[in-house]
C-alpha cells in the first residue's frame, strides 16, 4: 500500500476537482460528486477529506475574495497537485487491473 | 434572509481558524442564500459541529493553535488524570467507590429530609394557608383540635380576612364494583378545600362552590395515586360513574400530585362534605383550613378568628364555653418536635459522613501525591506554574468525583425502592430521586473535590518541593504526610458520634416496642369487615350479619374466643371524647374529663388478656354499662373501688351513652408509645355499628386465616376483608418505619465505621512503609520483633484514644439534644457507650494487626539496602 493510496471517497473529490477544472470551488465539486453519484456527500465528511486530501499534498488551494452572497468571505479554488494526479493513476491502474476480465459478471444489461 | 446567529456562532467556534473554516462558513452563506432554510442551515452545523469536534483536520493539529488555551489545557489535564488514574487503579477505585457509597448514602438521607422539608406541604403557598385549631382552657382536644360543622358554618360566614375556608375528614367508603365491595379511604371535604389549598385539577375539574350544597348532583374528584393505579391513568375515567354506597356519583376530575402528602397521600377519592346547620355544636370531627386574603396578614387573621370565637362562647355557652380557637400557619403541622429531631439527626448524619468520606479521600489523594512528588517536582522545576497544578489536582479529583456521583444515583435509588417495598408506610412511596436531590448530588460531587484536593494543594504551596527532587522520592515527602494523623482522628471522632447517636436511637426504640401494651397479644389474629349500606340497607340487618358472622367464626375449631371492637386499640384509637362523670358537667374553665371511647362486644377482656382490677367485664346483652380502665379510674373518680357503680356518660354516635361503670381493668398503651397511657372507657357495641374488628383468640393464629375466609364468604359474601393478620404483625408494621428510619441511622453509622477504618488502616500502612528504614535499623540493632509491632500499635492507640475521647464527647452532646425522643433511656446510657467504646477498639486492633505484623518482619538487609 503506497503512501498516496486513496480511499474511494478520496477519488472522487480528486476526480470532481480535476472535472470543474478552473472553477473548482467547494460548491461547486460537491455538485459534481452529487452529479456523478447521484447523491449529495455530507458537508462534514467533504470539508475533512479535503484537508485530508491537503495534508497528503495532494491538492492545494488559493482564496479569492467572497463577494456580497458570501458577505464577503474568501472563496477558496482548489487544483490536484502532480503528485495528485499520480496517486489517481495509480488507483486508476489499481483498479483496472481488478476489474479487468470481470466484465460478464458485472456487466449491466 | 440572514442565517440564524446562534448557528453562525457555534460554526465560528467549531470550524477550523483562519480561511479554511471562513472559507467553509462562505460555502454554507452563498448556499443559504439560494436555499434559505433554517432547518437546512442548523443541520449542517450540526453535522459540521460534529465533525469538527470529533475529527481533528490534519491541518489544525500542526498548523494552528487552539484559540482556547483553557479548552486545550483542560483536556491535557484531562488527559493527565486519566493516566493517573490508570497508574493506580486501586487507589482511583477505593477514592470512587467511598465517595461513591457516602454520596448514596448522603443522597438517600437528603431524599428523607426532603421528602420532610422540601418536597413540601401539599399546599402552593405557605404563608397563606392556616389551620383553624379550636380547643377548651384544658387542652382537652389534645392533638385533635377539630371544629364541629355548625361551628364551621359560622366562621366560615363571620370571617373577613380569610378567602376560603374548608372543613374536612378522613373516612372510608364502599366502592361497589361489579358487585363487589370494596373499601377506599376517602375524605370528604367542602367545596372550597381545594380553593383553600391552593390545589388545582390535574385534570377535569375540583370542587366548586356549590357542590356540597344538598342536592347538588354528586361529584368525586380522583386522588392522582388511585387514578393512575386503578384506571391507569385513562383519560376517559372523567365523567364517569362510580357506585359509592348506594349512591353513584360522577367523576369530576383528578387532584393534583402536588396534594398527596402525608395523610392526604392515602386518599384515594374526594367527595363532597355536606354539612347541616343544624348539626350539633359539640360534635367536633372536622379538620379546618383556611386561605387568608391577600394583603391580610397572619395576626390579623387570628385575631379576627380569635373575636368570632369568643362571640360563639357568648352565643353557645353549652357547647362553646371555655373553647377558643387559634391558627395555626400549615409549616408548623409537620410532625411534632420529635420529629425535627430525626430530621436534625438524618441531616447530621449526612453531613458527617461526607466530611468522613472527604478526610478519607483526602487522605488517599495525598499518599497519590506523595507518590508523584517527583513528577510535581519535575514539572515545577521546568516552569509549571502553581495555578497549573493545582488545576490539575482540581481536574482530577472533579472526574474522580463525578465517576462517583454517578455511581450513586442508581445504588440511591435502589436502596430509595427498597425502602418503598419493605415498609407498609405509603408516604415512604414517595421517595425518589428528582431534581432536588440531582442538584444535591451535583453539589456535592463539586464542592468534595475543592476539600479533598486542599491538602495536597497545601502541600504544593510549600517552596522546597525541589528537596524531593535532591531526596530521591519517597522518604523527603514526609512532611507532606503530616496531617494524616489529624484526618484520622477527625474522621473516628464523627464516626464515634454517629454510632454513639445511632446506637441511642436504636436502643431506645426497643425499650419503647418492648414496654408491655397492658394487652396479651401473641395468638390473637384480627381483620376488619364493613357492613356498608351498600349490601346491608338497614344498620339491623348489617348488625345481624355481623353477630352471625361471629357465631360461624366461634365455632371454628381452635377459635378460644372471639371479640369485635369498633375500633382496634394503639393501632385504631379515635381520640378522646369528652366525659360527664355523674351527670356534672364541669363548669366552662375547669379541666372536663376525656377518655378514649371504644365499643366492644362482652368478651374483650377474655380475647384480649385484659386484667380486671375491679368489678368484671359486662355480660352479653347489658346494655348502658361500662368499664373504666385503672387510669380514668384514677383521674376521675379517685381510685378503681371508688369508680364502681358510678356514672359516666358520653356521646356515642348520634345519641347520648349514659352507662354505669361496672368494672376497672388495666391500662393500655397510647397509639403514640412515647405518651402515658390514656384514661380509656369501654362501653358495648352501638346498635349502629358498621364497620367491626374482628379479633380472634387461638392457639395457632397462623392457621386459620383459610377457614376464616370460608366462614365470611358464607354468611357476609360481599364483605371485604381488611388486612387479616396477627395484632403482633400488626404492631411490628406499625413500628416498621421506626424501624425503617432508624436502620437508616445505623446503616449511615455502619458506613462511616467502615470509611473510618479504613482511613485508619491506611495511615498505619503507610507509616510502616515509611518507617521501612527504621524498622530495620532497630531490628538490625537487636530489637525484637514485638517491640516493632508495639511501636506501631501504640501509634494507632494513639489516634484511637484521642478521636475516641473527641467523639465520645460530642455523641454525648448530641445525645443530650436529642433527649427528649429517647425513650427510658439516658443520653450518657452506658450499654451504648461501652458497646461504641468496644466496637472500635476491635475495628482499630484489626485496622492495625496487618501492618504491625508486616512491620515485625521487616528483613533488617533489605530495609537498609533500601536506604
Amino acid at each position: 500500500m503506497g503512501r498516496n493510496f486513496l480511499g474511494e471517497f478520496e477519488q472522487r473529490v480528486l476526480l470532481a476537482i480535476l472535472r470543474c477544472d478552473a472553477n473548482a470551488t467547494p460548491i461547486e465539486i460537491r455538485k459534481e460528486i452529487a452529479r456523478a453519484s447521484g447523491h449529495d456527500p455530507s458537508r462534514g465528511a467533504f470539508y475533512t477529506t479535503l484537508d485530508r486530501l491537503e495534508a497528503k499534498q495532494l491538492v492545494r488551494w488559493t482564496t479569492e475574495g467572497g463577494d456580497a452572497g458570501r458577505d464577503g468571505l474568501p472563496q477558496r479554488k482548489f487544483v490536484v497537485t502532480p503528485d495528485g494526479v499520480k496517486a489517481l493513476r495509480a488507483s486508476r491502474k489499481a483498479l483496472l487491473e481488478l476489474w479487468n476480465g470481470l466484465d460478464e459478471i458485472l456487466s449491466e444489461s | 434572509m440572514n442565517t440564524p446567529p446562534l448557528a453562525d456562532w457555534i460554526l465560528k467556534r467549531v470550524l477550523p481558524l483562519g480561511k479554511r473554516g471562513e472559507s467553509i462558513l462562505g460555502d454554507l452563506r452563498e448556499e443559504y442564500r439560494s436555499n434559505p432554510s433554517r432547518a437546512w442551515y442548523w443541520k449542517q452545523t450540526i453535522v459540521l459541529g460534529f465533525r469538527y469536534l470529533t475529527h481533528d483536520s490534519p491541518q489544525q493539529r500542526l498548523t494552528y493553535p487552539r484559540s482556547n488555551v483553557m479548552w486545550f489545557e483542560l483536556s491535557s489535564d484531562l488527559k493527565t488524570a486519566f493516566r493517573n488514574f490508570l497508574r493506580a487503579p486501586g487507589t482511583s477505585a477505593l477514592i470512587v467507590f467511598t465517595l461513591g457509597f457516602a454520596i448514596a448514602a448522603a443522597t438517600i438521607g437528603f431524599a428523607f429530609a426532603d421528602l420532610a422539608i422540601l418536597r413540601g406541604l401539599p399546599v402552593d403557598d405557605t404563608s397563606k394557608v392556616v389551620s383553624v385549631q379550636v380547643n377548651d382552657a384544658q387542652g382537652s382536644m389534645s392533638g385533635a383540635y377539630r371544629v364541629s360543622g355548625a361551628d364551621f358554618l359560622d366562621y366560615q360566614a363571620r370571617a373577613t380576612t380569610i378567602e376560603a375556608a374548608a372543613a374536612f375528614r378522613y373516612g372510608t367508603a364502599a366502592l361497589i364494583r361489579e358487585g363487589q365491595s370494596q373499601t377506599i379511604g376517602v375524605a370528604y371535604a367542602t367545596s372550597d378545600f381545594f380553593t383553600a389549598m391552593g390545589q388545582r385539577a390535574f385534570a377535569g375539574r375540583v370542587f366548586v362552590p356549590g357542590d356540597d350544597r344538598p342536592g347538588a348532583p354528586p361529584l368525586v374528584v380522583l386522588a392522582h395515586h388511585y387514578w393512575q393505579r386503578e384506571m391507569a391513568g385513562r383519560g376517559d375515567a372523567i365523567g364517569r360513574t362510580l357506585q359509592i354506597g348506594r349512591e353513584h356519583y360522577t367523576v369530576a376530575g383528578i387532584a393534583s400530585p402536588d396534594i398527596e402528602f402525608g395523610n392526604i397521600a392515602e386518599v384515594e377519592m374526594w367527595l363532597p362534605l355536606r354539612i347541616e346547620t343544624s348539626s350539633q355544636r359539640d360534635l367536633r370531627n372536622l379538620r379546618f383550613v383556611a386561605r387568608l386574603k391577600d394583603g391580610v396578614s397572619f395576626e390579623q387573621a387570628a385575631a379576627e378568628m380569635a373575636t368570632i370565637g369568643a362571640a360563639l362562647s357568648n352565643q353557645y355557652p353549652a357547647s362553646n364555653g371555655g373553647w377558643s380557637v387559634r391558627l395555626v400557619p400549615v409549616n408548623d403541622l409537620v410532625g411534632g418536635d420529635s420529629f425535627w429531631v430525626v430530621v436534625a439527626l438524618f441531616l447530621m448524619s449526612i453531613g458527617l459522613l461526607m466530611a468522613i468520606a472527604t478526610a478519607n479521600v483526602s487522605n488517599l489523594v495525598m499518599v497519590r501525591t506523595l507518590a508523584r512528588a517527583r513528577e510535581l517536582a519535575v514539572r515545577t522545576a521546568l516552569g509549571a506554574r502553581k495555578g497549573r497544578l493545582v488545576r490539575q489536582f482540581l481536574t482530577e479529583g472533579m472526574t474522580l468525583s463525578i465517576v462517583a456521583a454517578a455511581l450513586s444515583l442508581p445504588l440511591a435509588y435502589s436502596v430509595l425502592q427498597l425502602v418503598a417495598r419493605l415498609s407498609s408506610e405509603k408516604i415512604f412511596a414517595q421517595l425518589q430521586i428528582d431534581l432536588h436531590e440531582l442538584s444535591f448530588v451535583a453539589m456535592l460531587a463539586l464542592v468534595c473535590p475543592v476539600m479533598f484536593s486542599l491538602s495536597p494543594i497545601r502541600a504544593l504551596a510549600r517552596p522546597d518541593l525541589r528537596h524531593v527532587l535532591a531526596a530521591g522520592g519517597s522518604r523527603g515527602a514526609t512532611a507532606l504526610g503530616r496531617g494524616r494523623g489529624v484526618l484520622v482522628v477527625l474522621q473516628v471522632a464523627l464516626a464515634v458520634i454517629l454510632l454513639t447517636v445511632s446506637s441511642l436511637a436504636l436502643r431506645s426504640m426497643r425499650e419503647l416496642y418492648a414496654a408491655p401494651t397492658g394487652m396479651q397479644t401473641s395468638g390473637v389474629l384480627l381483620f376488619g369487615l364493613e357492613f356498608n349500606d351498600a349490601q346491608y340497607a338497614s344498620v339491623e340487618e348489617a348488625h345481624a350479619a355481623a353477630i352471625a358472622t361471629r357465631n360461624g367464626l366461634a365455632a371454628l375449631a381452635g377459635v378460644e374466643s372471639i371479640a369485635m371492637v369498633n375500633a382496634l386499640p394503639i393501632l385504631g384509637d379515635q381520640g378522646s371524647i369528652l366525659l360527664a362523670i355523674d351527670g356534672a358537667v364541669a363548669p366552662p374553665n375547669e379541666a372536663r374529663p376525656t377518655a378514649v371511647v371504644t365499643a366492644s362486644s362482652h368478651d374483650l377482656d377474655r380475647t384480649l388478656g385484659l386484667r380486671m382490677l375491679a368489678g368484671e367485664w359486662w355480660r352479653d346483652g347489658d346494655a348502658n354499662v361500662a368499664v373504666v380502665s385503672s387510669e380514668t379510674a384514677r383521674r376521675y373518680f379517685g381510685g378503681a373501688d371508688r369508680a364502681m357503680g358510678r356514672r359516666v356518660s358520653m356521646t356515642q354516635g348520634d345519641h347520648m351513652l349514659d352507662a354505669r361503670v361496672v368494672g376497672v381493668v388495666n391500662d393500655i398503651a397510647n397509639t403514640d408509645r412515647t405518651e402515658l397511657p390514656p384514661p380509656r372507657v369501654w362501653v358495648p357495641l352501638d346498635a349502629n355499628t358498621r364497620r367491626f374488628t374482628y379479633l380472634l383468640r387461638s392457639a395457632n393464629p397462623a392457621s386459620l386465616p383459610p377457614s376464616v375466609r370460608t366462614v365470611i364468604a358464607a354468611n357476609a359474601p360481599a364483605v371485604p376483608i381488611e388486612s387479616l393478620q396477627t395484632f403482633d404483625d400488626a404492631l411490628a408494621q406499625a413500628a416498621s418505619s421506626d424501624y425503617m428510619i432508624i436502620g437508616m441511622l445505623s446503616g449511615f453509622a455502619v458506613l462511616a465505621l467502615v470509611l473510618a477504618s479504613t482511613g485508619l488502616f491506611g495511615v498505619v500502612s503507610f507509616t510502616v512503609a515509611q518507617r521501612t528504614a527504621e524498622f530495620g535499623t532497630r531490628l538490625a540493632l537487636g530489637a525484637r520483633a514485638i517491640d516493632v509491632a508495639n511501636l506501631v500499635a501504640r501509634d494507632s492507640a494513639k489516634l484511637l484514644a484521642i478521636g475516641l475521647s473527641l467523639g465520645l464527647a460530642g455523641g454525648i452532646g448530641v445525645g443530650f439534644t436529642m433527649k427528649s425522643v429517647l425513650f427510658g433511656l439516658s443520653p450518657v446510657d452506658p450499654l451504648s457507650l461501652a458497646s461504641v467504646v468496644a466496637l472500635l477498639s476491635i475495628v482499630t486492633i484489626t485496622a492495625t494487626a496487618l501492618p504491625a505484623w508486616r512491620a515485625s518482619r521487616i528483613d533488617p538487609v533489605i530495609a537498609l539496602r533500601s536506604e
